[in-house]
């Protein structure tokens, strides 16, 4: 790790935000510069998603991935969406007199707490080496590659493990791995720690739009010390990322449900599409999203239905090319074979199912996080908050039978929560920081509910 | 007694005492877990601040590649643009249960932008038999539990 590298690294995430900053002021405009600060880590996720996607499928289409893609496209985006955007009259952000001194003080508690043990992490991750079997055995290999070859070089992505795993987050550590001057996979680490900070930064500003402090902060923080999520904020692999595209995505889908506000729609297809270009398993959890925001706006299919197919249909035109190049390289197909024929190993289907739930339910990976979620859908459900239960009530159980879908028709994965033999815990995490996002929106909805029931009668 | 029946009353009261019951349920859990998470991100801190900078550079291959001078010696004689081969004895002895079976996909890893092929002017031999290779085989560097780095001549 030398300065040179940690700078470049700097510049390049220095651009993700410049450029989400500029393309949220394109779609939705800042009101207020505390508006803009709230939102800035969901803006920082959007530049990461959104260069990272057209650095993908230019790579797909076989442009050269050479520094100059890496400084130049950042710089086009995010000069071309400010631009459009004064062109469409978003003002600058205003100037807002401070909030209450209570929720100041709640406010500042939380984000020290938080800040305190994010330092932590990082101090871990600075120096860390890559011990992850997935990591060096095929995400960062994949990412020497393109660094070294500006290409998805056949010979290394054809015969790799995990040949079929989209481009995402290697194009993501290749740019890393530009701006740092040489393949520095200690560095690396602070690339994915900065991930973790940047999802904290934006789960707390999304839900801090419309849940109180005092309910917001401690599931911030119970997601920052549950045993299999904080502290893995510095592990170079998909997993957690596809994480938290999955869970910044069902809060926005859910506001755009409640709001009906395009914004909210935009932004949850373009990380939908930096979902399944993450991981396979990210088509499994768009189509979950999709799900679950079907049923909730099935009151009022006829307006949300259709926009709902159109953001559908944008994410699988996003996942089309990968998919396209890596069948015509004869790459072994995403799905399982036996996964549509519900005949094939029966008797693997209670145990595969019993096992997702039981990851669902463990304390030991996701300490109160999904127990506390569940109490939260029953209290909305007691104040007839009928969209929002159904929606997260099916977010999690889908992805639950999703997990067990996985586990049955692949009769190759052990049903074991052993992480070697069945990846389900970590594909669990979906369904772990969804629980996150839910709680506090789901008692948020239940306290004002019964408070706003007092102070109108 | 206004008070607690703003608490108790139902259905409003159950779903208040609810709501304060989840967030204290996670602010417990915070507290109980903080310090430990503080704590565990320190040591690992430091440990990772210990290693030496080839026990960091070489982390996941450690238990895999028996010497570490051997990675080290690959990677500084074989070319970027050359191809080599890594060739372990079914027998070898040496570094852990998973060398035989793994340590290939780790010099793979490491030693980028080089590529492995079969037909390859390198090999990184772990306790391999040259024999087959005859003259064209000539051992440049040989480190310790038989591992060797050859270059094959024409």
């Amino acid at each position: 790790m030398s300065a040179h590298a940690l700078a470049g690294l700097a510049a390049l995430n220095a651009f993700y935000l410049t450029c989400g900053l500029a393309v949220l002021w394109l779609v939705r405009g800042w009101d207020t510069w505390a508006q803009l600060a709230r939102l800035a880590g969901l803006a920082y996720v959007l530049g990461v998603v959104a260069i990272g996607l057209l650095w993908s499928l230019l790579l797909i289409v076989a442009v050269p991935f050479s520094l100059g893609i890496v400084v130049g496209l950042p710089v086009v985006i995010a000069a071309g969406a400010a631009v459009a955007a004064r062109r469409r009259g978003r003002p600058w952000p205003s100037r807002t007199p401070a909030g209450s001194h209570r929720r100041l003080v709640v406010t500042a508690f939380g984000i020290s707490a938080s800040v305190l043990l994010l330092a932590g992490f990082f101090r871990a991750a600075r120096l860390s080496g890559l011990y992850w079997w997935d990591a060096w055995s095929f995400w960062v290999p994949k990412a020497k590659a393109i660094y070294s070859f500006g290409s998805l070089d056949v010979g290394f992505f054809t015969t790799l493990p995990g040949s079929s795993y989209p481009p995402l987050i290697p194009v993501l550590d290749a740019a890393a791995f530009h701006v740092m001057g040489s393949a520095d996979v200690v560095t690396l680490h602070v690339q994915y720690w900065l991930f973790g900070v940047a999802f904290v930064w934006a789960l707390a500003g999304l839900l801090a739009e419309r849940v109180r402090d005092w309910i917001l902060w401690p599931f911030i923080l119970l997601v920052l010390v549950a045993p299999r999520i904080g502290e893995r904020f510095l592990v170079a692999e998909a997993d957690l990322f596809l994480d938290y595209l999955f869970a910044l995505a069902s809060v926005l889908v859910l506001y755009w449900i409640l709001d009906r506000e395009r914004w909210q729609l935009a932004i949850a297809v373009a990380l939908m599409s930096g979902m399944v270009l993450t991981k396979r398993e990210g088509l499994l959890l768009a189509a979950v999203l999709v799900g679950a925001a079907l049923l909730a706006s099935a009151r009022d299919w006829r307006a949300a239905w259709p926009a709902l197919g159109i953001a559908a249909a944008a994410v699988a035109v996003v996942a089309a090319p990968w998919r396209v190049w890596y069948i015509a390289h004869g790459v072994a197909g995403e799905a399982p074979t036996d996964g549509l024929d519900p005949t094939a190993n029966a008797e693997r289907l209670f145990p595969s199912f019993r096992l997702a739930f039981d990851v669902l339910l463990s304390s030991e990976y996701w300490s109160v996080l999904v127990s506390v979620a569940l109490g939260a859908l029953l209290l909305a459900l007691l104040t007839r908050a009928y969209a929002v239960v159904v929606y997260f009530g099916a977010l999690v159980l889908l992805v639950t039978l999703g997990g067990g879908w996985i586990t049955w028709a692949v009769p190759e994965l052990e049903i074991t929560q052993e992480l070697g033999a069945n990846p389900i815990v970590r594909y669990m995490g979906a369904a772990a920081l969804a629980c996150a996002a839910a709680s506090p929106v789901l008692l948020s909805i239940a306290w004002r509910a019964v408070t706003s029931q007092e102070e109108s009668s | 007694m206004t008070r607690l029946r703003w608490w108790i009353e139902w259905p409003a009261g159950i779903v208040r005492i609810g709501v304060a019951f989840l967030v204290a349920v996670a602010v417990v859990a915070v507290v109980v877990r903080y310090p430990d998470v503080l704590r565990h991100a320190g040591r690992d801190a430091a440990r990772n601040s210990d290693l030496s900078y080839s026990d960091r550079e070489i982390a996941g291959g450690n238990g895999l590649v028996g010497d570490q001078n051997a990675v080290y010696a690959a990677r500084g004689l074989i070319p970027e643009n050359e191809r080599y081969k890594v060739v372990v004895d079914p027998g070898f002895g040496g570094g852990s249960a998973e060398t035989v079976q793994f340590v290939d996909s780790f010099y793979r890893y490491f030693l980028i932008p080089r590529r492995p092929a079969e037909s390859a002017p390198w090999l990184i031999c772990y306790a391999c038999d040259l024999e087959p290779y005859g003259q064209r085989a000539r051992i440049v560097w040989e480190g310790a539990d038989d591992i060797s780095i050859v270059r094959l001549t024409e």
